[in-house]
């Protein structure tokens, strides 16, 4: 997830940057790499097949570098203007048309590197580069070859980024290995000849795989390439074993295998589910402008709270950081919509303990309060909200007394919202403390500005 | 057993002077739920139909089987006392002078101390108390936990000295001998209700005198007792003394000289103490008689005494013969109904003193007069002291006392919480009381309503309430005072669903547990683990089981337990740490230091809390902790939560817009207290200091998402240079054995870093007590241990008692307290390691 999106302070920032620059695979790319890594001779097709005007370029963070040679190249080889979309909005994964319109008549988008391929509104044409860093082949085949059995039902997962060269993978051993199932992605933009014909496979975020049934699918291992899409397909197979190699990590030798740990995360979420039914007042967290029917989910989250008699406001502050919500004192917890990529950082436990108030997911609403969702509670976690628009209207169930797990209190069920819903009241300064206070001697205080007054040492600069 | 039909029970209940309400309460295993039988079998009320069915008090099939009472149980009896008997009762709220009658409305309670919530609870909706006492074994820490809490909940207590069978068969004790223990445990219990009574206090003397009949004597298991009125009785005529003057003759330094005639104060060499030659001496006559089968000698002591046995009762020998025997002689039933109803107050004397013990609110509304006087006519108080489980799962009856007005079917009622503050809208419901009911053992009867100075039981009213509260339909009613606890819910388990799929069904169970046990919390951490925490291994068994069983009703895993501890520090900071808001703008300047030794538990009692006006606090600060008067003034707030033993004082001066962030600052502290730095314990007995604040003159700039992570991180980098320290619960423990096992006691104490504190003989008994600390981490699996390596004779007794600093450092990677530390962080998920002081910490 997009680290600089969330952090509280520069000092997360500098770290996660010193991460990236240890998996040299993103780093390494030299300039005459670049035509391939980035697949500039698509670009330079599908720009001149269009014929687009003004193109944005979005970079994630890691990329950023290289951005004005890409620049360069492009203009060169199209004579048409380039924009370089600098600063995303929500995640780097999720195509950032917001800020593409900023840029006066932008015609299209082009987004490189790593994509939650969540369906966009389709607003204005988008080209997904999910580029090809350096792997050493030789290295994922040999991991390839000694963790997994020719008589292994295996189904091969990974990171977008990675797609070339598992498939180069696939190619080579699908000879000797029968029972391997190869997965495809379902990129938005071509999505128009999608599924249709294959009707017998399982789709799992954006990826099809080549299985008769959900049961088949619980029969296979899976190996997985990659990282960042993994805690969420583990979520949503939770039975599988997967075995995990990560080109990124150069020292890695072999698979780490790993199983969902979905019971564990189904009982933390339980402790949210409670926080929500004991707040009184809920904000509805817009962490993004582009995932399909992200509206719709909203129109239902304020249907749902307002049927259960919590206020409720809207929030959309752009990027989420610690900040920028503690601002909001008043609000005891959060509910974030945003494209699952991102989702999944905030039920992660790298995000514990930065947030002053709980961050929810639409689904922990959803097993909090409507009828009927807790009855598939602990056997599955849905992080996709898409399928709740599908459900019509929200089914709540009876709002009855209920003591809460976590205070040890009775919660009121009614909370009179008519009167105050929507709004947040302004309290002044409180007089009565100073009033106690003695008058005192006035004496000359600080002068200067707040990162370095006048009689502290000079700030060093490093 | 005596039939009534539930519209003579409900003619009864309105004679509110001839009502007594009580609670039979001792250490574990002095014999209270066998002598609350030889009562029930006496005088208990079976309403119509149900008759002919017995076994009361056993309400659960896991008592029976442990042989310990678990919850307790209400009974009623109906009691009638004799002419003669009346005139002892003089004060007219006493008894209604037209009636002979009694409706005694008696509680059982445990007495096992992982179970004294349950006694609390009793207590509360009683006005007297029968503390019994196993002669052989002396005044126990239980019996002076329980007592001691009668005592300030304004409950008046009578003596009951069980077992002497056990001190005459076994022990063979010597008269005198017996005479001796029996004013020792007199002494014993008289000393520690003078401790916490004030005998010039609303409710008067109330030490326990035999003199006075106020303390009873006797068997349970064997079904007999008496009193000194009893035997004064027998020998008034004789004689010709008044019986209470005469009852005053037979307790203490007393003597009659058979030869002369003359009674005397001091013993010689003709005289004999009169207790021991009017009342031991015959009843030793009995058990010599008997158990030696002198049948010449038993036949003229029947003749004697008056006893009429039933022929096949005559043809019984030894043992059996002396049951029968001592039962038609001194019928325990008998005599205990008449100390109750004597010497036990009935509502209308009891709520004069207790009302402003019971009431939060102005001691003179209408709510407050109406308790005073136990007025029918007055607004309903009532007090909801436990939730009885129904035979419709997931269902309770609400069980508590009538305090003034009267509660009926289908009445419309306010049911307040213990959260309620008058004029909010929190915790508070108004619903109408589906259905009245009298709780009978087990049984319950429908009852068209109840008056005031009653027990009886709602349906209806579980939903709106977690445990305990408050029913009144006076709309301006304060709640009745919340009850206290002599115990803490110190243990834990973590338990999850053994099929995932049932999790929503183990958090609905959760959620009735709690309601079914005054103690007993569940609650769901934000690391997922769901948490029951009771006061000691007995009691987390026992509610597994029911969690199990009867609430969740799905196979459950548990966690081996763990305690929760506390964060402390041990030092002030050694520096003044700055944090700087993520804006760079704002500065927090600050220091923590620890609390003075005892204002930390000031705190946890009330004597020091955030109700009080600052300026009384600030003197008692001043004056019992040598705080700055000043700065006492200036405490924020408490933590975590508001309250608790954690304070946050302003010693700046003159900082500008510093109160525009003291929300900021204290949601900050409440955070930072509630999860404190080392493993997001709570934390305990630390004050930090606020030094000094900048901040940018832009409100804007200084938000509460500015300041609250600021005002954390700098609490966390007051915390780490302020030589952190780790708590730990501590037992104390009170182990019974004989002399040969006190080595073997000590041996499993060394091992589990327990310190005796007090050993000391159990006098006129070959019984030792030996006292310890011992730390509740170490105390799972304790009571095993010891009966191994005693050969079953040791009993420990444990009951929490305060928090003690674990020794070593837990910032030292060698220590046992950093072992400990990183445990609890592994369980919580937390990174292992250290929190970074840097992370905190901002330099100029």
């Amino acid at each position: 997830m997009s680290s600089t999106a969330i952090t509280g302070d520069g000092r997360a920032a500098i770290e996660k940057t010193i991460s990236v620059v240890e998996s040299d695979i993103f780093t390494s790319i030299t300039d005459d790499m670049l035509e391939g890594v980035f697949e500039l001779e698509k670009c330079t097709n599908w720009v001149k097949e269009n014929d687009f005007q003004r193109i944005c370029l979005q970079f994630p963070d890691e990329y950023l570098t290289y951005s004005p040679k890409i620049v360069e190249y492009l203009s060169e080889q199209t004579g048409k203007r380039f924009y370089i979309l600098a600063d995303s909005t929500y995640g780097s994964c999720c195509v950032d048309e917001k800020t593409a319109q900023h840029v006066p008549n932008s015609d299209s988008i082009i987004h490189f590197g790593p994509s939650c391929l969540t369906v966009t509104s389709g607003r204005i044409p988008i080209l997904y580069i999910f580029t090809r860093p350096p792997v050493n082949q030789k290295k994922l085949k040999s991991v390839f070859i000694e963790n997994i059995s020719p008589e292994e039902k295996v189904v091969i997962l990974y990171d977008v980024i990675y797609q070339y060269a598992v498939d180069a993978l696939y190619n080579e051993i699908r000879s000797s290995y029968p029972l391997v199932k190869m997965s495809t992605l379902i990129v938005p933009s071509t999505s128009k000849d999608k599924p249709d014909a294959l009707t017998s496979a399982v789709i799992k975020h954006n990826r099809i795989i080549p299985c008769e049934t959900n049961d088949e699918l619980e029969t296979c291992n899976i190996f997985f390439v990659g990282q960042r899409a993994l805690p969420n397909l583990m979520l949503s197979m939770s039975s599988n074993t997967f075995k995990v190699y990560d080109p990124a990590l150069t020292s890695q030798e072999s698979v780490s295998t790993q199983t969902s740990a979905i019971n564990k995360l189904i009982r933390k979420r339980s402790f949210y589910v409670e926080k929500i039914k004991d707040a009184t007042s809920v904000g509805i967290l817009v962490g993004t402008l582009v995932v399909q029917n992200y509206l719709s989910v909203i129109d239902r989250l304020k249907q749902i709270l307002k049927k259960v008699g919590k206020k409720h406001y809207i929030v959309s502050i752009g990027e989420i950081n610690p900040c920028k919500l503690g601002n909001f004192m008043d609000i005891e917890c959060f509910v974030f919509v945003g494209c699952p990529e991102v989702v999944n950082y905030y039920i992660s436990d790298e995000s514990k303990g930065q947030f002053f108030q709980p961050i929810l997911t639409p689904y922990d609403v959803e097993l909090a309060f409507c009828e009927g969702a807790n009855e598939a509670w602990g056997q599955e976690y849905v992080i996709d909200w898409s399928f709740l628009v599908a459900k019509g209207e929200p089914i709540v169930n009876k709002v009855e007394e209920d003591m809460s797990l976590i205070t040890g209190g009775m919660r009121s069920a009614v909370i009179n919202s008519e009167s105050d819903s929507g709004v947040i009241n302004w309290r002044g300064l409180t007089k009565q403390d100073e009033l106690m206070n003695d008058p005192k001697v006035i004496y000359e205080g600080r002068s200067g500005i707040a990162s370095s007054y006048s009689d502290e040492p000079p700030v060093k600069s490093t | 057993m005596v039939n009534f039909t539930v519209d003579e029970i409900r003619g009864m209940m309105d004679r509110k002077k001839n009502i007594r309400n009580m609670s039979v309460i001792a250490h574990v295993d002095h014999g209270k739920s066998t002598l609350t039988d030889s009562l029930v079998s006496k005088a208990g009320i079976i309403a119509g139909a149900k008759a002919g069915e017995t076994r009361f008090t056993d309400t659960r099939a896991d008592e029976q089987e442990r042989c310990i009472t678990i919850k307790s149980t209400a009974i009623s009896m109906y009691f009638e006392l004799e002419d003669r008997d009346l005139v002892f009762i003089t004060h007219p709220d006493q008894r209604d002078p037209t009636q002979k009658g009694f409706l005694i409305n008696l509680i059982d309670s445990p007495g096992h101390v992982d179970f004294s919530s349950e006694v609390t609870a009793a207590l509360r909706v009683t006005d007297g108390a029968l503390v019994v006492v196993d002669c052989v074994s002396g005044v126990c820490v239980q019996t002076e936990t329980v007592l001691r809490q009668a005592i300030a909940e304004r409950i008046k207590p009578v003596l009951f000295m069980n077992k002497m069978d056990r001190a005459l068969l076994e022990l063979q004790l010597e008269q005198e001998d017996l005479f001796q223990t029996f004013q020792r445990i007199v002494e014993n219990v008289n000393v520690i209700i003078a401790t916490y009574n004030d005998d010039s206090g609303p409710m008067g003397e109330v030490r326990v005198d035999p003199s006075k009949g106020s303390v009873g004597f006797g068997s349970g298991l064997h079904g007999w007792a008496f009193t000194l009125k009893q035997f004064s009785e027998m020998y008034a005529d004789k004689f010709k003394i008044d019986v209470n003057k005469l009852m005053g003759r037979l307790w203490g330094d007393s003597f009659f000289n058979a030869t002369t005639k003359k009674w005397s104060k001091t013993k010689d060499a003709e005289n004999k103490r009169s207790f021991n030659m009017y009342v031991l001496d015959p009843i030793y006559k009995v058990f010599d008689a008997i158990m030696n089968y002198k049948k010449e000698t038993i036949d003229t002591l029947l003749v004697k005494l008056k006893i009429e046995l039933r022929p096949d009762d005559r043809e019984q020998e030894g043992k059996k013969l002396l049951k029968v025997v001592m039962r038609n002689w001194l019928p325990a039933g008998e005599t205990l109904l008449q100390m109750i109803a004597i010497h036990l107050p009935s509502p209308v004397t009891a709520q004069k003193y207790r009302m402003e013990m019971l009431y939060e609110g102005p001691l003179d509304d209408e709510a407050a007069v109406g308790i005073k006087t136990c007025n029918p006519q007055g607004p309903l108080m009532m007090y909801i002291s436990k939730m009885v489980p129904t035979s419709d799962k997931g269902r309770f009856y609400a069980f508590g006392r009538v305090f003034s007005g009267i509660v009926a079917t289908g009445m419309k009622a306010r049911i307040m919480g213990p959260n309620y503050v008058p004029g909010k809208k929190d915790d508070v419901a108004e619903k109408a009381i589906q259905r009245t009911i009298l709780m009978m053992g087990r049984y319950v009867e429908a009852i068209e309503d109840v008056p005031c100075g009653n027990i009886c039981g709602l349906v209806g009213v579980d939903q709106f309430l977690v445990k305990t509260g408050t029913i009144t339909t006076f709309k301006d009613a304060h709640n009745l005072k919340v009850m206290k606890f002599s115990v803490s819910p110190v243990v834990r388990v973590a338990v999850e669903p053994k099929n995932p799929a049932d999790l929503p069904k183990l958090v609905e169970g959760l959620k009735r547990l709690a309601k079914s046990d005054p103690m007993v919390q569940c609650m769901i951490e934000e690391s997922g683990e769901h948490i029951v925490a009771g006061a000691g291994e007995l009691h987390l068994e026992i509610c597994l089981k029911d969690l199990e069983e009867d609430h969740a009703c799905i196979p459950i895993k548990k966690s081996d337990p763990v305690v929760s501890y506390r964060e402390t520090v041990s030092e002030e900071s050694d520096q003044t740490c700055l944090s700087k808001s993520p804006n760079k703008h704002n500065r927090l300047f600050m220091k923590a230091c620890p609390m003075p030794d005892g204002l930390a538990e000031d705190i946890d009692k009330g004597d020091v809390n955030p109700r009080d006006d600052f300026k009384i606090r600030g003197r008692y600060l001043a004056d019992k902790y040598d705080y700055d008067i000043t700065e006492a003034r200036k405490i924020w707030c408490f933590g975590p939560d508001g309250t608790g033993p954690n304070l946050l004082m302003d010693c700046t001066k003159g900082v500008q817009y510093l109160n525009e962030i003291k929300d900021s600052v204290v949601a900050g502290f409440q955070w930072a207290t509630k999860e404190g730095v080392l493993c997001e314990e709570n934390l305990r007995g630390v004050r930090f200091n606020i030094y000094d604040v900048t901040l940018h003159a832009d409100a804007i700039h200084r938000g509460g998402g500015q300041i609250i992570p600021t005002a954390r991180r700098c609490l966390y980098a007051c915390a780490l240079t302020a030589a952190p320290k780790l708590m730990e619960p501590v037992y104390l423990c009170e182990i019974q054995c004989p002399e040969n096992a006190v080595g073997g006691i000590y041996g499993v104490l060394n091992r589990r870093r327990g310190v005796v504190f007090e050993e000391q003989q159990v006098a006129g008994t070959p019984m030792f007590v030996v006292k310890a600390y011992l730390p509740v981490n170490e105390s799972f699996g304790f009571t095993a241990d010891l009966r191994s390596n005693t050969g079953g004779q040791a009993f420990p007794q444990c009951v929490f008692d305060h928090w003690q600093v674990f020794p070593g450092d837990p910032l030292d990677a060698g220590s046992r307290t950093y072992t400990v530390v990183q445990d609890i962080r592994k369980r919580k998920g937390m990174k292992e390691g250290l929190p970074d002081l840097a992370s905190y910490l901002d330099k100029m």
